[in-house]
C-alpha cells in the first residue's frame, strides 16, 4: 500500500468537509440548548395561560367545533425564532451567548405567542360581536364595557369563573388606577353588572347541566 | 472453479450507441482469461457482447447455477447505466427508456443472485455512465437480506464514473478499464511483494488515479476477508511471471476462513459504520476478538488487517471528516498491540502507520487550504455555535495531536519529514494566531493530544507555539479552578456542563468534572520543560486542593484495550504535594516506561490519540527534548 493511496478526497460528499466534527456530541448540545429554549417558552406560556387551559394535539392542520357555531375555525400557526451567532463570538469562547442567545429566542417566542393569542382572541370577539371601542373612553368605562361585553361562565358548582382582564402597555396599570379611585356609585354599578352576569351565567350552566338524562345523579 | 462474465455494450435500441464498451469487455476478458493473470475457467466463463436483457440474464442463470460450487466469479460490465427510482440499472442492448425494472439489470437481481450462488469471492466491476448512483443501493444492499448474513460470500465492487458523470470513453477505451487494466497487467505497479491482489487493493488505485487525472470519483466497496487475494495475479511479483494464479493461491496460509465466517455480520457492520457513525471501540471490539481467535497464525492476523485496512480506508474516503482515514487506521493498528512482537504483525503495523501518516497529511493540506479560503473553516456550521463552546478547544487538541503524530511517523530522514513538519508547524501558527482564545482546558480528553502536540513542538524547535499554547491551558487552568469535564460525560449533560462553566457554579454537574484528571499534570510538565516554572508557580495556589493523576504502565499490549489493568495510578494533590512545578516528578516515584521499539512507540501513541482517556507520558517525563532551532524553516526549503 502506498500513503498516497489515503488521500483525503474533499469533491466525495457533496457536503462541507469537517476536522473532528464530534457529531454525536453537537447534536446533544443542541438539543440541550432547544430544550433550555422550550422551557423557557413553556413557563412565559404557563404564566399567562394556566396549565389547565392549554390543549396539546399531536397533529396539525385546522380546528373545527362541530356543533358549536360560536367557536372559530383556525388554522395551525408556526412561531419561529432566530438569532444569529457571531463566529468570532464561538472563537472567542463567549459563555455569555449561551444566556444570550437564549434570551433572545425566548423573548422572540413570547412576543409572537402575545401576538397570536391577542389576535386570535380580537378576531373572535370582532367576529362574535363581542368587541367594544375604546376611543374616547375613560380606563373606568373601558372597564365597565369590557364587562358588560364578556359573557360569563359558571362551574358545575355554579361558582361563577370570572374572566381574567389583561391589558397592553400600561392599560392595565390605569384600569387598576381607576378602579381603585371610583366612585361608590361607578362601584354599585360594576357589582349590578356582575351580579347580572353571574344570575346569566348560573342558568346557563343549569341549562346545561338539565341536557344530561341524570347529571350529578 | 473460477468464472468471468464479461458483457460490453456499443449498440442500443433506445440510447445513444457507444464505442468503446465492447472493447473494454473484450480487453479485460482476455486479459484476465491469461493463466498467469486471471486464470478464470475457459469452459464457464462467458463474453457478452452487446446482449439483450434475456441474453445477460440467461448466460448469469447458467454461469452461476448451472455447474458446480464456485470459488471466484468476477463480473464486468462496460455500457450505459441509468438510476431510476433510487436504484441502479445496468443496461443492456434492449433497454427500454421507461421499466428499467423489468427491462434492465439492476445491482439488486445481481447481489440477489451472487448471494443466492454464494461464491467465496465475488467481484463486480462496473464501467458505465452514473455508475456513481450505485452508492445509494450500497446503503440497502447492506440488509440481511442481500447480503452479510451468516455464511455470505465476500462482495467487492468497483465502479467508475460517478452519478452524475460520464464514464469518459477515450480512442483507447473507457478511462476506467484502462486504469485497472494497466494495473491488472503489470503497467501500473502497485508493489511487487503480494502474491496476488484483491479488486478492493485494485480499485483503490484506480479510484487514485481517477481522481487525480480525469476527475471521477469512483466507488470502491466490499469486505473480502476470505482466504487469499484472489482476483488476479500481480504480474510484479516474484520471478516466474508465467506462474498460474491457482498455484499462487495454493500457497497462502489458509486457516482464518472459519474464524472470519463466524463474524462476517460484525464485520461488514463496523465496515457500514466507518464513513457514519464512527465510534472506534465498538469498531475495536469487533476486529479484537477476530484477531484473538487468530491468535496462533500471525501471518494470518497480518492479512486480514491488511484487507480489512483496504477495504475500510477506502470507505472512511467517503466520511465528511478529512481524519476519518485516518482514525480508521488507527483505531486498526491499536488493536494489533498484543500481536507486535511477532513479525508479520509489526511488518503490517509499519506498513499501515505509513498509509495513517499519508490519510494525516492529506488531510492537513486540505485543511490549509480551506484555512486560506476561510478563517472560520475549523467551526461547526448549520447552526452549531454554542456547540462549539465545547467542541472547538476539543477539535483544537485532536488537529494538533494528530498533525504532530504525523511528524513522529515522519522521522528526522524520513522521505516526508519536511512536509510533515511544514504541515503540522504551519497549522500550529495558524492556530496559535486565529483560534488561541479556543485554546483551553475543557475537558480530560485534551490531555493525551496535548501531550503528544507540546513534546512534538518542542522537540521541532517550535518553543514558541509550545509556550503559547501551554500558558493558554494554564490561564484557563487557573481561571475555572481546574474543573474540566470527564471523559465520560454524557453527551446530554455538555450543554449543562457549559452552563456551569459559564456561571462558574459546577453544582449541578458534579459527577461529570473529571477529578483526578491527567490535563493538569500534562500542563504543568510541558511549562516546566518550557522553563515557566517562575510563572506557572506565582498562580499554582489558585487550584489549592487540586487533585490529578498519572496513569504509568509498560503493559503495552493492553494500551489499546478499553481498561489497562497492570499500571500505576500516582496521585498528586495542589497544596499538598505540590507547590511549584518542580515538585511534580513522577519519574521520583516510579521510573516512567517507555516503548520497546518505534513501532511499539507509534502505535502506542496512535491509540493514545484514538482513546484519549491514556496519555503516553514518555513523550513529557524523559530527557527533555527541545530544540532550540525552527526546524520549519529548513523543512520549508527542502519541503
Amino acid at each position: 500500500m502506498s500513503s498516497s493511496q489515503l488521500q483525503a478526497s474533499p469533491e466525495t460528499p457533496a457536503q462541507r468537509r469537517t476536522y473532528f466534527a464530534f457529531e454525536a456530541y453537537a447534536a446533544a448540545i443542541q438539543e440541550a440548548f432547544v430544550t433550555r429554549v422550550r422551557e423557557e417558552a413553556e413557563a412565559f406560556v404557563t404564566s399567562i395561560l394556566p396549565p389547565e387551559n392549554v390543549q396539546r394535539f399531536h397533529h396539525g392542520g385546522g380546528w373545527q367545533h362541530p356543533g358549536n357555531d360560536d367557536v372559530q375555525g383556525s388554522g395551525m400557526v408556526e412561531h419561529i425564532a432566530e438569532h444569529e451567532t457571531p463566529l468570532e463570538d464561538v472563537v472567542r469562547h463567549e459563555l455569555a451567548m449561551i444566556d444570550r442567545s437564549v434570551d433572545v429566542l425566548s423573548l422572540q417566542m413570547q412576543k409572537q405567542f402575545m401576538q397570536m393569542l391577542f389576535g386570535t382572541v380580537g378576531k373572535a370577539a370582532e367576529s362574535a360581536g363581542n368587541s367594544i371601542d375604546a376611543s374616547g373612553l375613560s380606563p373606568l368605562e373601558l372597564f365597565i364595557a369590557g364587562l358588560e361585553t364578556v359573557e360569563i361562565s359558571a362551574n358545575p358548582d355554579f361558582s361563577v369563573r370570572w374572566p381574567q382582564f389583561v391589558g397592553g402597555g400600561d392599560m392595565a396599570g390605569r384600569v387598576d388606577a381607576a378602579l381603585r379611585a371610583a366612585s361608590k356609585e361607578d362601584l354599585a354599578r360594576i357589582e349590578a353588572i356582575q351580579a347580572a352576569k353571574a344570575k346569566v351565567a348560573i342558568e346557563r350552566e343549569r341549562e346545561r347541566q338539565a341536557r344530561f338524562k341524570h347529571y350529578g345523579a | 472453479m473460477r468464472v468471468l462474465l464479461a458483457i460490453g455494450i456499443n449498440d442500443y435500441d433506445h440510447e445513444n450507441p457507444l464505442t468503446g464498451a465492447e472493447g473494454d469487455a473484450e480487453r479485460v476478458f482476455k486479459a484476465l482469461m491469461r493463466p498467469e493473470i486471471g486464470d478464470y475457467d475457459t469452459d464457464r466463463s462467458r463474453l457478452l457482447l452487446s446482449p439483450t436483457v434475456a441474453a445477460v440474464r440467461a448466460t448469469l442463470q447458467e454461469v452461476l447455477f448451472a455447474y458446480g460450487p464456485i470459488d471466484t466469479f468476477t463480473f464486468f460490465f462496460a455500457g450505459h447505466g441509468a438510476v431510476e427510482a433510487g436504484s441502479f440499472y445496468m443496461l443492456p442492448k434492449d433497454s427500454p427508456p421507461r421499466g428499467l425494472s423489468i427491462g434492465a439489470l439492476s445491482l439488486a437481481d445481481l447481489f440477489r443472485a451472487i448471494n443466492e450462488a454464494a461464491p467465496t469471492q465475488s467481484n463486480i466491476i462496473i464501467d458505465a455512465c452514473q455508475a456513481g448512483g450505485l452508492i445509494a443501493d450500497l446503503g440497502v444492499l447492506l440488509k440481511p437480506d442481500l447480503i452479510g448474513n451468516s455464511g455470505t460470500p465476500g462482495v467487492t465492487l468497483v465502479a467508475t464514473a460517478a452519478q452524475d458523470q460520464a464514464a469518459s470513453e477515450t480512442g483507447a477505451g473507457g478511462l476506467g478499464t484502462n486504469a485497472l487494466l494497466d494495473v491488472i497487467e503489470g503497467r501500473d505497479v502497485l508493489n511487487e511483494t503480494a502474491a496476488a491482489f484483491d479488486l478492493v487493493e485494485i480499485g483503490r488505485r484506480v479510484s487514485t488515479r481517477l481522481r487525480a487525472e480525469a476527475n471521477q470519483t469512483p466507488v470502491v466497496w466490499g469486505l473480502n476477508l476470505y482466504g487469499p487475494p484472489r482476483f488476479c495475479r500481480n504480474l510484479r511479483a516474484g520471478s516466474d511471471t508465467s506462474r498460474p494464479l491457482h498455484e499462487v493461491l495454493h500457497a497462502w496460509p489458509a486457516g482464518s476462513d472459519v474464524q472470519i465466517r463466524e463474524r462476517f455480520n460484525d464485520l461488514w457492520r463496523v465496515y457500514a459504520s466507518v464513513n457514519d457513525d464512527w465510534m472506534p471501540r465498538r469498531f475495536a471490539n469487533v476486529v479484537d476478538r477476530l484477531l484473538a481467535s487468530l491468535a496462533a497464525d500471525a501471518q494470518a492476523q497480518a492479512a486480514v488487517v491488511e484487507r480489512l485496512a483496504a477495504a475500510c480506508l477506502e470507505r472512511a474516503r467517503l466520511s465528511n471528516d478529512a481524519f476519518r482515514p485516518a482514525q480508521v487506521g488507527a483505531t486498526l493498528v491499536a488493536c494489533l498491540l498484543p500481536y507486535l512482537t511477532a513479525g508479520p504483525v509489526a511488518q503490517q503495523a509499519a506498513a499501515l502507520i505509513e498509509e495513517i501518516g499519508g490519510g494525516l497529511l492529506a488531510a492537513g493540506h486540505e485543511m490549509s487550504a480551506a484555512l486560506d479560503v476561510d478563517r472560520y473553516a475549523l467551526l461547526t456550521r448549520d447552526g452549531a455555535g454554542i456547540s462549539d463552546l465545547f467542541l472547538l478547544p476539543l477539535r483544537l487538541a485532536n488537529i494538533l495531536g494528530w498533525l504532530a503524530a504525523a511528524t513522529m511517523i515522519f522521522p528526522e530522514g524520513a522521505d516526508r519529514h519536511e512536509e510533515a513538519v511544514f504541515v503540522f508547524g504551519g497549522l500550529t501558527d495558524r492556530i496559535v494566531e486565529h483560534y488561541s482564545t479556543s485554546i483551553l482546558a475543557i475537558s480530560e480528553v485534551q490531555a493525551a493530544p496535548f501531550a503528544i502536540a507540546l513534546s512534538q513542538a518542542m522537540a521541532l524547535g517550535l518553543a514558541g507555539q509550545a509556550e503559547v499554547l501551554t500558558s493558554a491551558l494554564f490561564a484557563d487552568l487557573m481561571a475555572r479552578k481546574a474543573h474540566m469535564a470527564a471523559d465520560d460525560i454524557p453527551p446530554a449533560s455538555l450543554f449543562a456542563f457549559l452552563d456551569a462553566r459559564a456561571k462558574g457554579d459546577y453544582s449541578a454537574v458534579q459527577s461529570f468534572v473529571a477529578r483526578p484528571e491527567e490535563l493538569t499534570p500534562v500542563v504543568l510538565l510541558a511549562g516546566a520543560r518550557l522553563g515557566l516554572d517562575d510563572v506557572f508557580d506565582a498562580s499554582l495556589w489558585e487550584i489549592d486542593g487540586h487533585a490529578f493523576n498519572i496513569y504509568l504502565t509498560e503493559a503495552w499490549a493492553q494500551f489499546g484495550a478499553e481498561q489497562m489493568t497492570e499500571g500505576q495510578n500516582l496521585m498528586w494533590t495542589i497544596g499538598e504535594t505540590v507547590f511549584v512545578l518542580k515538585d511534580l516528578d513522577p519519574a521520583s516515584a516510579m521510573p516512567v516506561p517507555a516503548p520497546p521499539d518505534q513501532i511499539t512507540r507509534l502505535v502506542v501513541v496512535l491509540a493514545a490519540l484514538t482513546y484519549p482517556d491514556r496519555t503516553p507520558w514518555f513523550l513529557l517525563t524523559g530527557p527533555a527534548e527541545i530544540d532550540a532551532q525552527d526546524k520549519r524553516k529548513a523543512a520549508l526549503v527542502a519541503y
